[in-house]
């Protein structure tokens, strides 16, 4: 008889209290059924409580959480909460939001190899599967590859890896399409539909990427809409687009960002580069020739998963030095024309969103994060208080005392664009922000920024984003720019990604 | 951020088994910390950093001091004027401030040090952490403690990390308002937000990896495999020969040239 088959019922969930946080309702009265083979997608917004659905179904919440949870889940006639995790290796897999957040060892290797091991698979057999589940997904190039050298899609390709090297009867997918770029989001449900195994993919956008998939749900408000199968109906497609899952372009208007009255007189030309040059101890090398960010302009930079686009953001913010080459920011006061920008110099000038929020929060509560950089820039208290608060109200986010290592990944995210945009740079640059972000958040953030910068730098997988709120897009492949993508509907984007990677091979 | 403190490359120490490597590593541990000798732990320093250039490159050669400097700076200050025996090299009014014994003994503490240092970035530059877990494993110590001795290790430079991306961070958002070079005192006060970023960080990782490891079935009642494998201990042999006779040479050093 075929496995995974899973069965929820009247399930419920809540996390327990802590310092600054109160308990709270995450999910109530959650039923669900999926049959074996079956790919089933729950779309939920930002806090919906997808991730933690997903660890409760894999049993590791309330385990290593805490929280009092109720109901059923069962899983071929096994009492999914009352087993342990590690003994479930084979019934169920997951592969977490955060990537980074499930690696243990140092190489992409024994990573993939780890839960291989923990089942007992002898010597002989494991190098086989391993390989042939690298290559499978198309990473056979970071066999031997230190995770560290890898970057956020690369890592997801990993984790992807250790679940396809297992092959339990469950897969659950939290967020996986994130990062991932969109030719690689198509193959790989392509992947994932041949495994035959059932698969619970949880996500907040990428609607048109699930359109094979058998069973859809929305995760709303701690509970779960009815199934749907098959096409989505009209009904059902409406409420995802209230939800903001469904892009709703119509009412983005391409505004110019507007002076936020640095320099007068500026020159066309924002921020340029010419023979940057960037060479990473492993052996792989960024060069960009030309590059210009006019001013006023919203530019996005696409590419497949470790192309150097991020390598390239940190270039231009001046937290790293180019080994060759120069960065010209035409608008800074005090930099003569001819000479290229000193680092300080553009960390002062360029706002860079990390990837990973958790790397630019580090303060208490909320509070404190946002009105650190205003006191450092010297506001007065009344000035620091009315600027916070209604910065809170803006950005959605929690009370002012929340510690927001206690918030959602989304919730984090927000926070962060939260304390760059109080920031008030001419420039800033957005890697990925828009993961763990509902599109009309991201959208919402982008005018925002639109309001109070001279320039935008949007490096991004989701290319309707990046049709829809760019003036002009430029492409990337193996630490260069290829060309800017004159035509750059989602459709054409797509293409192009797909050509570039037959022109110059997968990003080694 | 996923760090490891192996860095790629060939020559004779990479292709070292890791038991020999670890035997070798624990011993020179204790010959540093029993040698009383300034110029034999000078001798055996010089030789350490020599492999490390040989192995690794003239620039990481001087990795493991610089990461030491500021605890070999303090020692340098304090450990003379609370040791004063010996002759009196310098008096500061009423108080001997350097002696000939104060000297030698900061001469030997900052050698010690850095030949500890030395050994250590060594033996972790050339040897991947699998292979680490595996030598632990052969000789006898249980695969629980053995990963987590590797995992403890291998957020060391993940903390390190984590406190340039910090810094980073903040580098970004004080960028401008005139107060990212200010004085001691303001950088003094600017670190603490850091330290206390990098504990929230630190703290969140332990759920996390309990979750991880949970995820991927440490734990799980079967005997566990290895998807590599050691060479046996006979194959080994001229290693761990030539492990033997250097221990010999270095002990006979130690003990018949006590200068």
């Amino acid at each position: 008889m075929k496995k995974g088959h899973l069965t929820i019922k009247e399930l419920n969930f809540r996390y327990p209290s802590w310092s600054g946080v109160s308990e709270r309702q995450i999910f109530t009265d959650v039923s669900l059924e999926l049959l074996p083979g079956e790919i089933s997608v729950i779309f939920g917004g930002a806090e919906s409580g997808k991730s933690s659905l997903a660890l409760v179904i894999s049993a590791l919440v309330p385990k290593h959480t805490g929280g009092k949870i109720s109901g059923s889940i069962d899983l071929d006639g096994l009492n999914i909460p009352g087993t342990g995790p590690a003994e479930l290796t084979e019934n169920c897999g997951i592969v977490f939001q955060d990537p980074e957040r499930q690696t243990v060892t140092t190489e992409c290797y024994t990573e993939v190899a780890f839960p291989l091991e923990s089942l007992g698979v002898p010597f002989d057999e494991m190098d086989d599967r391993i390989r042939k589940n690298f290559d499978i997904l198309g990473i056979s190039h970071l066999v031997d590859k230190p995770v560290g050298e890898t970057s956020g899609g690369e890592k997801k390709k990993i984790a992807l890896a250790g679940l396809f090297v297992v092959a339990p009867d469950l897969w659950i997918l939290d967020e996986t399409m994130e990062e991932l770029d969109n030719p690689y989001r198509v193959e790989l449900m392509e992947k994932l539909k041949a495994s035959g195994k059932t698969i619970l993919i949880l996500t907040s956008k990428y609607f048109s990427v699930f359109k094979k998939a058998d069973s859809f749900y929305l995760l709303k408000d701690g509970t779960l809409s009815p199934r749907e199968t098959g096409v989505f109906s009209r009904g059902f497609k409406k409420l995802l687009t209230e939800e903001g899952i469904i892009p709703d372009f119509s009412k983005l208007e391409r505004s110019k960002p507007v002076n936020s009255g640095f320099t007068a007189g500026r020159p066309d030309s924002l921020l340029t580069a010419e023979n940057l040059l960037y060479r990473y101890d492993g052996g792989f090398q960024l060069f960009i020739d030309s590059f210009t960010l006019s001013e006023g302009e919203t530019l996005s930079i696409v590419g497949r998963n470790g192309c150097g686009k991020s390598t390239l953001a940190m270039l231009l913010c001046g937290l790293i030095e180019p080994s060759g080459g120069a960065i010209h920011a035409a608008g800074i006061e005090g930099v003569p024309p001819g000479n290229g920008a000193l680092p300080a110099q553009l960390n002062a000038h360029c706002a860079y969103m990390f990837q990973n929020p958790d790397y630019q929060i580090f303060l208490p509560t909320v509070y404190d994060e946002l009105a650190w950089g205003l006191k450092e820039a010297g506001c007065s208290p009344d000035i620091i208080k009315a600027r916070v608060e209604s910065t809170i109200v803006e950005f959605g986010l929690p009370d002012a005392s929340t510690p927001p290592a206690m918030m959602s990944f989304s919730a984090r995210k927000r926070l962060q664009a939260a304390i760059y945009y109080l920031l008030k740079r001419p420039v800033f640059i957005l890697d990925e922000a828009d993961t763990g972000l509902s599109f009309s958040d991201f959208i919402d953030l982008v005018e925002r920024l639109k309001q109070i910068c001279r320039g935008l730098i949007i490096i991004t997988h989701n290319l309707e984003l990046a049709a829809a709120v760019s003036d002009r897009v430029v492409g990337m492949s193996g630490g260069k720019i290829y060309k800017d993508i004159l035509d750059f509907s989602a459709d054409r984007l797509n293409e192009w990604l797909t050509e570039s990677v037959d022109k110059h091979g997968d990003e080694e | 951020m996923i760090t490891e403190t192996f860095v790629r490359g060939r020559g004779p120490l990479y292709s070292f088994d890791p038991r020999p490597k670890f035997i070798l590593l624990v011993y020179l541990v204790v010959l540093f910390l029993s040698v009383s000798s300034a110029l034999i732990a000078g001798i055996l320093v010089l030789a350490v950093l020599l492999l490390i250039w040989g192995s690794l490159g003239f620039k990481k050669s001087w990795i493991p001091v610089k990461s030491i400097l500021p605890i070999l700076i303090l020692t340098a200050v304090l450990t003379p004027p609370f040791n004063t025996e010996g002759s009196v090299l310098l008096n500061l009014g009423e108080h001997t401030i350097l002696t000939d014994g104060g000297v030698r003994l900061t001469l030997v503490l900052i050698l010690r040090f850095t030949g500890i240092t030395s050994v250590f970035y060594l033996f972790f530059s050339t040897t991947r952490t699998e292979s680490f877990i595996l030598a632990l494993r052969s000789l006898g110590l249980p695969y629980r403690a053995a990963l987590t001795v590797t995992i403890s290790l291998r957020y060391i430079p993940d903390m390190f990390n984590t406190y340039h991306r910090i810094t980073d961070a903040h580098k970004l958002r004080t960028a401008g308002t005139g107060r990212e070079n200010g004085g001691f005192r303001h950088r003094l006060g600017s670190l603490f937000p850091v330290l206390i970023s990098i504990l929230i960080h630190a703290v969140k990782t332990i759920p996390s990896l309990a979750m991880a490891l949970d995820s991927k079935g440490l734990g799980r009642a079967n005997p566990r495999t290895s998807c590599r494998k050691l060479e046996p201990w006979m194959a080994i042999s001229r290693q761990l020969f030539l492990t033997a006779f250097l221990m010999t040479v270095l002990t006979a050093v130690a003990v018949l040239l006590p200068l």
